[in-house]
């Protein structure tokens, strides 16, 4: 650190060089004897400190200027609000560095920190030595907004910069991080709220950490993209050319050549899954999309799945939030979408793996329309049901980082998606197996195990639509097979978007979710849910192979779902809940949704609940999820997800860049998390909207905990949703016996849609 | 006269360091104290005393009930195991944790409130 001295003033643009030195603290404890020698060590290690011995104080202090502060060191005992719920509202609405001291050195509590988004944890007495590193966590926070901002989507990339909205925005920060792919996983912190702020653009460019708007490729803006595409011709797209036809306001050029470049990587996957498997493609078309987008429902055709990489909107929601989600929680999320996807996607996800998976995914997305999407979405979903249950801290850590990673983690999960799509028709088994594992793999080996997933089960789903049906079965198979290590929310979530298909899926979702119980209730819930919204849920059908085997896919699929919900607007709906809707949509719509999702995804495991039931679009879900996966050992958070981490972080904010409704959706996600998914469920199963207002209830209880913040939901960070999004995701596992009988079912006739139901 | 105060002052804190009364932490508390800051330790002892004196307070209304409510107990024990921590009263801080286990254990235990007044003392100085 170098000593200079450096004026305090707000911003994060002081010179890098003179940076740590007046780095502004806020601390919060309310023993004075800490407080004064908190303020004695950091004023020693050359920073401009505030103290104050409340968090209320704290608090207001923070809201008036959000821009006033850099880090918040606050303890977990004090009398007039707990230290965990401080660093949740922190996080959601300032997304500032918290970190937590306390004289406990309890494991639990130090994972609870983690897993509610803290990047660090430190313990009483507070040496000297460990203050003097703090400012490490401003800058890594700072760089991993800029990196997204300025990433132009690599999708190859899924490292952490995997959240980077490809908005290059602000050259200043971004140029260090947009060069830098960190992994999310490195990152101690589980914030992954930087993925969150998905958002569209200049989310909130004067953040004190400097974040740089995130382009966010929602379905419009994605559809704006594919027919300027179109128009010039695939081949002569370029990016200049393109981002002139579209004319949108605040995109760069680089925005535009990422998303090209995974858009052309969508396409190519498509064409190779396409050529298996034409209906399938077709059936998984609407279906990938929906997953891949998890936000979008559109139908994964999208190619808005494809964006996922950053922003990964269709594919990449669904198959990042699985892949997300994978990432943390096990990659069960990326089972999830796979399990979602009609195998035909899955296989495409499959293939993808490699973070392309989304442009296979919106080739997808045609086909698959029907079926798949509700596999992605479930698979997404389960995912984050996983991250409940697995872990809250791992569940919004993947949450989180399937933000930033979504990059990573969607792209196979899309991709496996789409070849699953692709193939399904022909031998989804295997490519569910396949794009599970790849997607799986990226998270947890275990999701790996899973995904054994069992074909014949996916095969069973009820068929929506024959073939999407196959690819959803095949998918399940897989998924569930994957699932199972983790929570079959895969297969659940992909049910649940099944109508048909769902219950199977549901059913075997119940059963996959092994040692979960928690997920076995949410998802039985959920499955009652999705049974009930079949057609919205359409990735539900989809979702039920995952969900069988591994619960922990479930929840990564839950995720998926509810951040493929999520994203969609309640019009959307039909993405992600209304798979089956979507199915018949464009696949167009869910894309935009996708992007919504991927930020989501950190908080869209609660999300993904609610599109789950209500096809709402759970962007809280997946937020939350990334809350939950704070585990990173992020703070669940950073989690989150960091971002998705805020833990509870609402969903809103996520929402709110993309839609009206998903802003709804955030609030609700968030309101779900606290809440039980309960509500939650039951209210989706007739459609998104109720799915929203269930949402939205409790969004509104929990508006009413961060009452003050501005969030607007839109920066909720993942880390606030860890509550939300588990209980998300566990209504969601919860629905899934609901929705899948069982999973015997699967085999049997998994896409009767009585049985389903 | 001054160095004989302060040589007294010294080998007062050392004996509280072998007695175990302190540990490093004092030490760095005392490193923090400079010219900007001359008054640093005394501060915080103060601060420390003033409380400890209530926590104190509190934990024997708590012991003197006929029955006695760890669980409430707990969240003041803790409390004056991060403050004593964070200034370095070692023996306070131990005499929490016993403290904290036999009340996990449910069974009361005697307060260690020797320690206390002697740590006062120490610290007044």
């Amino acid at each position: 650190m170098t000593v200079e001295e450096r004026p305090v003033n707000a911003g994060n643009d002081e010179p890098k060089d003179r940076f740590p030195v007046g780095m502004r603290v806020l601390a919060v404890d309310d023993d004075p004897t800490c407080l004064r020698l908190l303020d004695t060590l950091l004023r020693r290690c050359q920073y401009h400190v505030t103290t104050t011995s409340q968090a209320i104080t704290a608090l207001k202090m923070l809201r008036e200027n959000k821009n006033r502060f850099d880090l918040v060191i606050s303890d977990v005992h004090m009398p007039d609000m707990d230290g965990f719920k401080l660093l949740e509202l922190v996080g959601l609405e300032m997304d500032l560095p918290v970190i937590m001291l306390s004289a406990n050195s309890d494991t639990k509590v130090v994972m609870k920190g983690i897993a509610h988004g803290a990047v660090d944890y430190l313990l009483k007495p507070v040496r000297i030595e460990e203050l003097k590193n703090i400012w490490q966590h401003v800058l890594r926070r700072r760089k991993f907004d800029s990196k997204d901002q300025n990433n132009s989507n690599h999708p190859e990339k899924p490292q952490g910069s995997g959240e980077s909205g490809q908005g290059n925005l602000a050259g200043g920060n971004a140029d260090k991080n947009a060069k830098q792919n960190r992994k999310r996983k490195d990152q101690d912190e589980d914030e992954d709220e930087d993925c969150e702020d998905n958002g569209l653009e200049n989310e909130d460019p004067d953040t004190a950490t400097q974040k740089k708007p995130r382009v966010v490729w929602s379905v419009e803006l994605h559809r704006k993209f594919v027919a300027a595409v179109n128009q010039l011709g695939i081949d002569k797209a370029v990016p200049k050319r393109i981002l002139d036809l579209m004319n949108v306001e605040r995109l760069t050029r680089e925005n535009v050549a990422s998303h090209l470049q995974k858009y052309r990587l969508y396409l190519k996957r498509i064409s190779c899954v396409a050529s298996q498997q034409a209906n399938m493609v077709a059936a998984l078309g609407g279906k990938d999309p929906s997953y891949l987008q998890m936000a979008s429902l559109d139908g994964f055709g999208d190619f808005h799945a494809l964006n996922g990489s950053g922003q990964l909107p269709n594919a990449a929601l669904t198959s990042l939030p699985p892949a997300g989600m994978l990432g943390r929680l096990n990659t069960p999320a990326g089972l999830g979408i796979r399990g979602l996807a009609p195998s035909g996607m899955i296989q495409l996800g499959r293939a993808q793996n490699s973070s392309n998976p989304i442009n296979d995914l919106g080739k997808l997305r045609p086909v698959v329309l029907s079926g798949n999407r509700n596999g992605n979405l479930l698979q997404g979903m389960p995912t984050s049901l996983e991250l409940d249950q697995l872990q809250q801290s791992k569940c919004i850590s993947r949450i989180g980082e399937f933000s930033g990673r979504n990059e990573q983690t969607v792209f196979p999960v899309a991709g496996g998606f789409s070849e699953t799509a692709v193939t399904i028709g022909s031998s989804n088994n295997s490519f569910l197996t396949v794009a599970n594992n790849p997607l799986m793999l990226q998270g947890h080996p275990q999701l790996t195990q899973s995904r054994g997933l069992r074909n014949p089960s996916s095969v069973n789903i009820a068929p929506r639509n024959p073939e999407p049906f196959d690819i959803g079965g095949g998918v399940s198979s897989h998924v569930s097979d994957q699932n199972r290590c983790n929570d079959n929310w895969q297969s659940a979530v992909p049910l649940t978007g099944f109508p048909s298909n769902s219950i199977p899926l549901g059913t075997p979702f119940n059963h996959a979710d092994l040692g979960h119980s928690n997920l076995t209730d949410t998802i039985s819930q959920m499955g009652s849910h999705i049974g009930n919204n079949p057609l919205d849920i359409c990735s539900t059908s989809i979702v039920p192979a995952p969900l069988q085997d591994s619960r922990s896919d479930m929840q990564c699929q839950a995720n998926i779902l509810i951040g493929n919900n999520v994203q969609h607007d309640s019009s959307k709906f039909s993405n992600f809940g209304g798979l089956g809707n979507n199915l018949d949509q464009s696949l167009n719509g869910p894309k935009q949704r996708w992007e919504d999702h991927r930020q989501d995804y950190s908080t869209n495991s609660n999300l993904l609940f609610s599109s789950i039931n209500s096809s709402l679009p759970t962007h809280g879900v997946v937020s939350q999820l990334t809350q939950r996966l704070g585990q990173n050992t992020v703070v669940s958070n950073q989690n989150v997800d960091t971002s998705l981490l805020s833990q509870s972080n609402s969903g809103a904010y996520l929402l709110q860049h993309n839609m009206d409704t998903p802003i709804r959706l955030k609030e609700e996600y968030s309101l779900e998390q606290t809440q039980a998914q309960n509500g939650f469920i039951s209210n989706s199963c007739g459609s998104l909207e109720d799915l929203m207002a269930a949402m939205i209830k409790q969004e509104q209880q929990e508006a009413k905990l961060m009452d003050g913040g501005d969030i607007g939901y839109e920066v909720y960070p993942l880390r606030t949703f860890p509550n939300g999004i588990y209980s998300a995701l566990l209504s969601f596992l919860a629905m899934y016996p609901v929705l899948f009988p069982t999973i015997e079912h699967w085999h049997e006739n998994p896409f009767k849609p009585s049985e389903i139901r | 006269m001054a160095e004989r105060c302060r040589q007294m002052l010294k080998s007062f804190v050392q004996s509280l360091y072998d007695e175990g009364m302190l540990d490093l932490q004092f030490a760095q508390l005392q490193a923090l104290q400079d010219a900007s800051n001359p008054s640093f330790v005394a501060d915080v002892i103060k601060l420390f005393c003033q409380d400890t004196e209530k926590i104190i307070m509190e934990l024997n209304k708590y012991l003197s009930e006929r029955v006695v409510d760890f669980q409430g107990m707990d969240s003041y024990v803790h409390q004056l195991k991060g403050s004593s921590s964070s200034i370095g009263a070692q023996l306070i801080k131990t005499a929490c944790n016993e403290f904290r286990q036999a009340c996990d254990s449910n069974c009361r235990k005697g307060w260690k409130k020797v320690s206390f007044p002697m740590v006062l003392e120490g610290h007044s100085v």
